[in-house]
C-alpha cells in the first residue's frame, strides 16, 4: 500500500500555489473525506507541511485498524468528514471562505462558501444549482485568479456571501 | 493583494483529484478492500 501511496502525483502547480499562500501568510486547510495516512504521506513526499487537515483518520492498534470520523456531523451521517461544518466553523469566526473542490461531496460546502473554485462534477453541480463559481482545471488557474484578487473592485459581495468575479 | 486578506480569508481545499491527480482513497479501496 505504501508503494501505491508514494507513487501518487499532485497537481504540478500546487507547490507554487502553496508557496504563494504561505508567503502571504494566508491560512490554508485541507478538507477531505479521505484519510490522513495517505494525505500526510503524499504531502510529505513533496515537502509540503504545516497544513491543517480536516479528514478521516485511520489508526493502527494491536487489534487491527481503527477508523475515526473525527469531523462527522453528529446530525447527519452522509459524509465521514462534514465539509460544510468546517466552512461554518470559519464563517462563525467572521472569516470569508474560499473553497476549492471537484466532487458532489463538496456540494453542501459550496452553498455557503464565499468564493468557490470548482471543476468536474462540482462545476456541473454549481451550474445546475446556480451557484456562483470560478471554473478551474488546475492550481495554476487558481493561483492566477488569486493574484488578481483585489477586493476593492474585482469582487462584489451579495448579502455578504456570494462572490462574483468581475471581468470574467 | 490587500494586507488584510490574510486576516479576512481562509482557503479550504479538497485533496483527492484536487491536490492529488488521482482519487487516492478510491484507488486504495479498489486495490486493498476485501470484498464484502
Amino acid at each position: 500500500m505504501n508503494e501505491l501511496i508514494l507513487e501518487q502525483k499532485i497537481d504540478p502547480d500546487f507547490k507554487n500555489f502553496f508557496k504563494f499562500i504561505k508567503n502571504k501568510d494566508i491560512k490554508l486547510a485541507i478538507v477531505s473525506d479521505g484519510f490522513d495516512f495517505y494525505i500526510n504521506k503524499i504531502l510529505k513526499k513533496y515537502d509540503i507541511c504545516d497544513i491543517e487537515c480536516y479528514c478521516n483518520k485511520m489508526e493502527y492498534h494491536p487489534d487491527g485498524l481503527k477508523i475515526k470520523f473525527t469531523y462527522q456531523n453528529p446530525r447527519c451521517d452522509i459524509c465521514g468528514c462534514c465539509k460544510s461544518m468546517v466552512v461554518n466553523k470559519y464563517l462563525s469566526k467572521n472569516k470569508k471562505v474560499v473553497f476549492i473542490g471537484d466532487s458532489y461531496g463538496d456540494s453542501y460546502a459550496v452553498r455557503i462558501s464565499d468564493v468557490v473554485f470548482a471543476k468536474d462534477k462540482l462545476s456541473k453541480f454549481c451550474k445546475k444549482n446556480d451557484i456562483t463559481h470560478v471554473e478551474y482545471n488546475n492550481f495554476a488557474d487558481i493561483l492566477s485568479h488569486l493574484k488578481k484578487m483585489d477586493f476593492s473592485d474585482r469582487f462584489e459581495f451579495i448579502n455578504n456571501r456570494k462572490c462574483i468575479m468581475i471581468d470574467e | 493583494m490587500k494586507d488584510n486578506f490574510k486576516d479576512q480569508y481562509v482557503i479550504l481545499t479538497d485533496f483527492d483529484k484536487t491536490i492529488s491527480i488521482n482519487d487516492v482513497g478510491a484507488l486504495i479501496l479498489e486495490k486493498f478492500a476485501e470484498p464484502g
